[in-house]
């Protein structure tokens, strides 16, 4: 019983005081398997409601040809997004983790930065539950609102990111805000650029520069 | 001694937010269902690459245009023995000679003169053109969309627009009755280019032992029955 009342003390911590919590899980050494399994299932379910909601919604139409693509793609992507947003966690939290290094500061784990971004997608949940009532009680304009809902959970979500960069390399806000947001874009961009230009050996030299600038920094 | 409860607040917002995601978790485990029925298998060979012409004759007295997104013209064509159809699209098949599949683009069937056949038309999203084809038999579905045009019917025709409109003007023969039902927010029914009645119409024309049925439903509807020498 007192695990899970901790499981659920330490879940509405992030809600109610991010920061506190965020500390707590780096000072109590805190496993990244609880907010792993929470990022997974916020995945899961965003991957998948957005599109059968989507797939339900141009489902009014009969689609006698291509009714079987849509099912078939809105069945996978439950999956689709997990896999694509584990991706992303790992890509972005090796991102941040560089970003802080480049930055100078040496304190902070990857692995613990990895957990605290997960616990960071806990927002994301009320949108969801919204959507899922929606597509529940087939209400197509709620269906809407929810999605739309989407892109402001998604920025408190990314506010609770910066305050796990913070926590985690002892860092303040500021710093916290280039390290999370501002060179992480910046790499994306020259990625972006690189690639299409010179297309994988344009990526090949952004992953290159980045490994590069980490050994040097360390 | 009974033991009490008690629930910090953190763990009250812990639990909403557990049982919110447990909950958005298990809805989005049920599959979502669309109305086809094309299978996958026979899409498969070329799935994604299969995009171009085709022209083909058919033979059957029944013919079947099945479109997703699209416009498909029936036209009259007095040169030709025999129907004929040109697809302009993506995934276009053909089905036992006289099933044409299209997901998307323009579909054009030729009909001979006095054509005694069934026509079948399914349209996701589109409009059905009728240029003057002589028919026996029509049946249309179309999910969002329109017909329009002109058309010469000796059998019964049944028209279902669940989104959109119908404007026809149909062509029957002077010794044959007709049965008109209009199922339309707005509509109009002429007779012999004059109105005779609005929406919801049911009327029976003309004088003779055989009865032939037209049957509309759409969001709005315009129905000029006129009578033809033949």
């Amino acid at each position: 019983m007192r695990e899970i009342e901790d499981i659920l003390y330490r879940i509405g911590k992030v809600v109610v005081s991010s920061r506190e919590a965020f500390d707590t899980h780096i000072a109590e050494k805190y496993s990244s398997a609880f907010p792993l399994a929470i990022y997974i299932s916020v995945s899961f379910a965003l991957g998948s409601l957005a599109a059968k909601g989507v797939v339900k919604l141009i489902g009014t139409i009969p689609l006698y040809n291509l009714g079987w693509i849509l099912e078939l793609i809105a069945d996978l992507s439950g999956v689709i997004g997990v896999a694509a947003s584990l991706v992303n966690l790992l890509v972005y939290a090796s991102l941040v983790h560089i970003s802080a290094r480049i930055e100078g500061y040496r304190e902070g784990r990857w692995d613990d930065l990895i957990g605290l971004i997960a616990y960071s997608s806990l927002p994301l949940v009320f949108p969801i539950a919204l959507a899922a009532v929606s597509y529940l009680a087939s209400w197509f304009s709620l269906l809407i609102a929810s999605l739309i809902l989407i892109i402001p959970f998604s920025l408190w979500s990314l506010y609770l990111i910066i305050i796990a960069t913070s926590v985690n390399y002892e860092i303040s806000l500021g710093h916290a805000l280039v390290a999370s947001i501002v060179i992480p874009l910046i790499v994306y961009l020259i990625a972006g650029i690189l690639t299409a230009k010179l297309g994988a050996i344009g990526l090949i030299i952004t992953i290159l520069g980045l490994v590069a600038l980490y050994i040097w920094k360390r | 001694m009974e033991e009490v409860i008690f629930m910090e607040m953190e763990e009250k917002i812990g639990a909403i937010l557990l049982i919110l995601l447990v909950f958005s978790l298990a809805v989005s485990l049920i599959p979502v269902t669309v109305k086809h029925e094309a299978k996958w298998n026979q899409w498969l060979p070329g799935l994604f690459t299969q995009k171009g012409v085709f022209s083909r004759e058919i033979s059957s007295k029944s013919i079947t245009l099945i479109v997703d997104f699209g416009q498909i013209d029936v036209t009259s064509d007095p040169g030709i023995k025999k129907p004929y159809v040109n697809v302009e699209g993506t995934m276009p098949t053909m089905e036992n000679g006289h099933v044409v599949r299209m997901a998307a683009g323009h579909m054009t069937l030729h009909l001979p003169n006095s054509w005694e056949g069934e026509l079948k038309v399914k349209v996701g999203m589109g409009a059905l053109a009728l240029r003057d084809p002589f028919l026996s038999n029509l049946s249309v579905n179309i999910g969002m969309g329109e017909v329009k045009g002109t058309a010469y019917s000796s059998g019964n025709m049944n028209i279902r627009v669940d989104s959109g409109s119908v404007k026809l003007t149909l062509n029957v023969p002077k010794d044959i009755r007709v049965h008109t039902r209009i199922n339309s927010i707005e509509g109009s029914l002429y007779y012999n280019g004059k109105i005779v009645e609005g929406s919801m119409a049911e009327r029976t024309f003309g004088e003779g032992k055989r009865i032939i049925e037209v049957n509309i439903y759409s969001y709005s509807a315009e129905v000029d029955i006129r009578t033809w020498r033949g």
